[in-house]
């Protein structure tokens, strides 16, 4: 009988100490994303620390009944060591899992022995990966992060306990592509994120029949992130300051009966989308913890940011060409991303509205580009006025993502283009060994020039590559720096050459364009000349020691 | 008749706190509140005269460990700004109309909330004594929208203004749904005295677990 009871004790014990929650101790998102799937693969709560600080502040927001707790903890960039002996200290039952703050998302795959479906982002940003997560826990599906610096790991892991079904989301490495391509992957890549969100969250709604969705920007991770999946609500982003087009039309058009929005944050956003649905839209925007009938104040939600796509555009400087009969406005690309722009600008006498110009299609502007846009408009009768320009350029990292403006309103000067320098294109080629392209221009006196290869096409993508604002006076190259491999100089086998000049280097009035063929520049280095004058030596010496050989034989 | 009436009143304390998220341009306004507490009361003082007969009221009131009061202001503005953060224009959300939501649950199915009309529940968090949940909420005809869902019935009650019982704003009900025990909804008023005088957007009370453990809120606000 006493073993007996001894055996039910035993039994019931693991029981009375169920893993009840999971804690994520890193200041890395991935390690904070890989350990909030993984706890809602689990079924288990999850919470996540935030800062140093926060460390202490959990505490309290933990039942003080013992449960139990393991810690999913980095192992070189926790918030604080061993948090677990902290959290023992306070009575709970706890654990640690350790894991590599560059491996442990594939560390902790490697632990859910449950799941053979994987879903395969790109961790550069956070959106593929938020825009995965609902689908990751509702399918049982772990979401792994992959590289070149990991793809082999990866196909370690899978070669050791291959997967049922892999689904690639978004823009992946090239090599990472190759290397999964034997697994045959599904692959949604929709061009941008916004596209590739609505993909997944249409899938995810035809699939389960959804009536909720949550709504957010894609740019931090929240608890509902993991658990949205779990209570059948994919995840739609929306732009912080503007609805995308694209999920504008998907949120208007979807059947969903209730929004909630994540964050305080998106308030404007919110509001909007209940203008343009009509449906009832829930703002999550706070948590308070009470503590036994006492007073605590509410506070904001458990938030952590993820790698954001950052594009930002600004003004460089805005005229009126009179010699041309034309606006010409120069934005400035102040980020790496490539950048798609509109503009309206509303030229005005004072406050009197006189025209507004505009683009009818979105201008893309390369990394760190800077673009000068023109608007033909006679504003001849003007010139005398002091004439305004109130400008809105909206931008978003495709035509259909536009998120963002860039807003002023700002004086419009006169130029022109009488007595200023002229500017020839004489000459463009391409060293290899520098990977810069050398244009030779000319110039009649002193001038400032910016010059542009337009649409050259790299890793089968467009783009402009653009040299800084030179001073040039008489004969110069002006140097773009730009890699470039066999493949893209067979994808070019012409340049067209754009070069803006003027006398001041903010304002370049004027312009030219030139096409030149693609010709690459002979560079011979000195050890190759040294080498290759060496080798005809010995082969002269060699040639004359047999030459003088056989002379002998002859004689 | 010579009476003695020893009447203990436990008052449901409002503490308040306010929503302490960051504001942001285009964001919510949110208002942090000075945090409040009942003053200990002191004991009755009676001075008895000879030859009077002297009625004694003996008052106590006792801070409740039930219940957890928040309020705050709902305010907000859509703005159009550059990269500086620089306004170009900004229109205010005035008139702010919704409900603010309050609910142990994360995450909720909105689509399924339905009216309490059993004033029992989370009585496992207050206790079954005077402040218990069925003594602090009566069920009764309520008009509210919870999205997009018509609730015509629930729990409810009005918690005070001015230290006072009033039954005109800051109406509190309880609803559920798929499995959510309980969530707590008040009216945005904008403006509106609260229960100390101060002009608030909401006021609302939530059960505490009186006994061992800290409870956790979501806080929701839906936009009308």
């Amino acid at each position: 009988m006493r073993k007996l009871l001894i055996i039910l004790v035993l039994l019931l014990t693991p029981l009375a100490f169920a893993q009840d929650l999971y804690i994520a101790n890193s200041a890395n998102w991935q390690n904070i994303y890989s350990a909030g799937l993984y706890s809602a693969l689990n079924g288990k709560d999850f919470k996540f620390l935030v800062s140093a600080k926060h460390t202490e502040i959990l505490i309290n927001e933990i039942p003080r009944d013992p449960i139990k707790i393991t810690v999913i903890e980095s192992d070189r960039v926790p918030y604080v060591k061993r948090y677990a002996n902290r959290l023992a200290s306070a009575g709970h039952n706890t654990d640690t899992i350790l894991i590599s703050e560059e491996t442990g998302n594939l560390d902790l795959a490697k632990k859910l022995t449950q799941v053979d479906d994987y879903i395969i982002v790109n961790p550069v940003f956070g959106y593929d990966a938020i825009s995965a997560a609902p689908l990751a826990t509702k399918t049982n599906s772990y979401v792994l992060f992959a590289t070149p610096d990991n793809i082999n790991e990866l196909t370690a892991f899978f070669d050791e306990t291959p997967p049922a079904n892999i689904t690639i989301i978004g823009d992946i490495e090239e090599t990472v592509k190759k290397e999964l391509s034997k697994y045959n992957p599904r692959t949604i890549d929709e061009g941008n994120r916004f596209s590739n969100n609505i993909a997944l969250a249409e899938e995810f709604r035809e699939k389960f029949k959804s009536e909720q969705a949550i709504l957010t920007n894609g740019e931090f991770l929240e608890n509902d992130v993991f658990f949205a999946g779990k209570t059948n609500q994919p995840i739609i982003f929306i732009g912080k300051d503007r609805i995308p087009t694209a999920s504008e039309n998907y949120i208007k058009t979807s059947p969903y009966k209730v929004f909630v929005v994540l964050g305080n944050d998106l308030f404007g956003s919110a509001q909007l989308v209940k203008e343009q649905s009509g449906k009832p839209v829930l703002i999550k925007f706070a948590k308070g913890t009470t503590n036994a009938g006492g007073y605590r104040s509410v506070q904001g939600l458990d938030i952590y940011p993820t790698p954001q796509l950052e594009l930002l555009l600004s003004l460089e400087a805005i005229f009126y060409n009179a010699d041309k009969k034309r606006v010409d406005m120069i934005i400035r690309n102040e980020k790496t991303a490539r950048t798609f722009a509109t503009s309206s600008i509303i030229i005005q006498d004072q406050t009197t509205p006189i025209v507004t110009l505009g683009d009818n299609n979105a201008e893309r502007l390369s990394g760190f580009e800077v673009r000068t846009l023109s608007y033909p408009e006679d504003l001849s009768e003007y010139t005398t006025k002091n004439l305004t320009a109130q400008l809105i350029v909206s931008y978003g990292e495709s035509q259909d993502t536009i998120e963002k403006a860039l807003t002023a309103t700002v004086p419009l000067p006169i130029v022109s283009e009488q007595n200023l320098c002229d500017l020839d294109i004489t000459r463009a080629t391409y060293n290899e060994k520098t990977q810069r392209f050398q244009i030779s221009v000319t110039t009649n006196k002193p001038c400032y020039t910016r010059v542009t290869l337009t649409d050259l096409t790299v890793n089968d993508t467009q783009i402009n590559a653009q040299s800084e604002v030179t001073y040039v006076d008489g004969k110069q190259n002006v140097e773009i720096k730009q890699r470039m491999d066999s493949v893209d100089i067979a994808d070019n086998p012409n340049l067209n050459v754009n070069a803006r000049f003027g006398s001041e280097q903010k304002i370049l009035i004027k312009e030219i364009n030139k096409t030149f063929p693609f010709k690459t520049e002979m560079t011979i280095s000195i050890p190759i000349i040294i080498g290759s004058l060496a080798i005809t030596l010995l082969a002269t010496l060699i040639t004359l020691a047999l030459w003088k050989r056989k002379s002998k034989q002859q004689h | 008749m010579k009476t003695r009436n020893i009447t203990g009143l436990i008052l449901i304390i409002i503490s308040l706190s306010a929503i302490a998220y960051a504001t942001s341009p285009d964001g919510a306004g949110v208002t942090i509140g000075t945090p409040q507490t009942k003053q200990t009361n002191t004991p009755g003082n009676v001075t008895a005269q000879g030859g009077n007969i002297t009625q004694v009221n003996l008052s106590a009131e006792v801070t409740t460990l039930s219940w957890q009061g928040f309020y705050g202001q709902v305010a907000g503005n859509i703005t159009l700004e550059d990269n500086s953060g620089d306004v170009l224009y900004s229109w205010a959300v005035s008139n702010v109309s919704g409900e603010v939501l309050a609910s142990r649950n994360s995450t909720i199915d909105f689509t399924t909330v339905a009216g309490i009309e059993t004033c029992t529940v989370d009585e496992s968090l207050t206790g079954t004594g005077t402040d218990r949940t069925n003594n602090t909420f009566t069920n009764g005809t309520v008009s509210f929208e919870i999205a997009g869902v018509s609730i015509t019935a629930a729990c409810n009650t009005f918690t005070f203004i001015n230290n006072a019982t009033q039954t005109l704003r800051y109406q509190e009900i309880i609803l559920n749904a798929t499995g959510v025990t309980s969530i707590y909804v008040t009216k945005v008023n904008e403006s509106t005295t609260s229960f100390d005088g101060t002009l608030q957007d909401y006021q609302m009370i939530v059960p505490d677990n009186q006994t061992t453990a800290t409870t956790t809120y979501f806080f929701f606000v839906e936009i009308d």
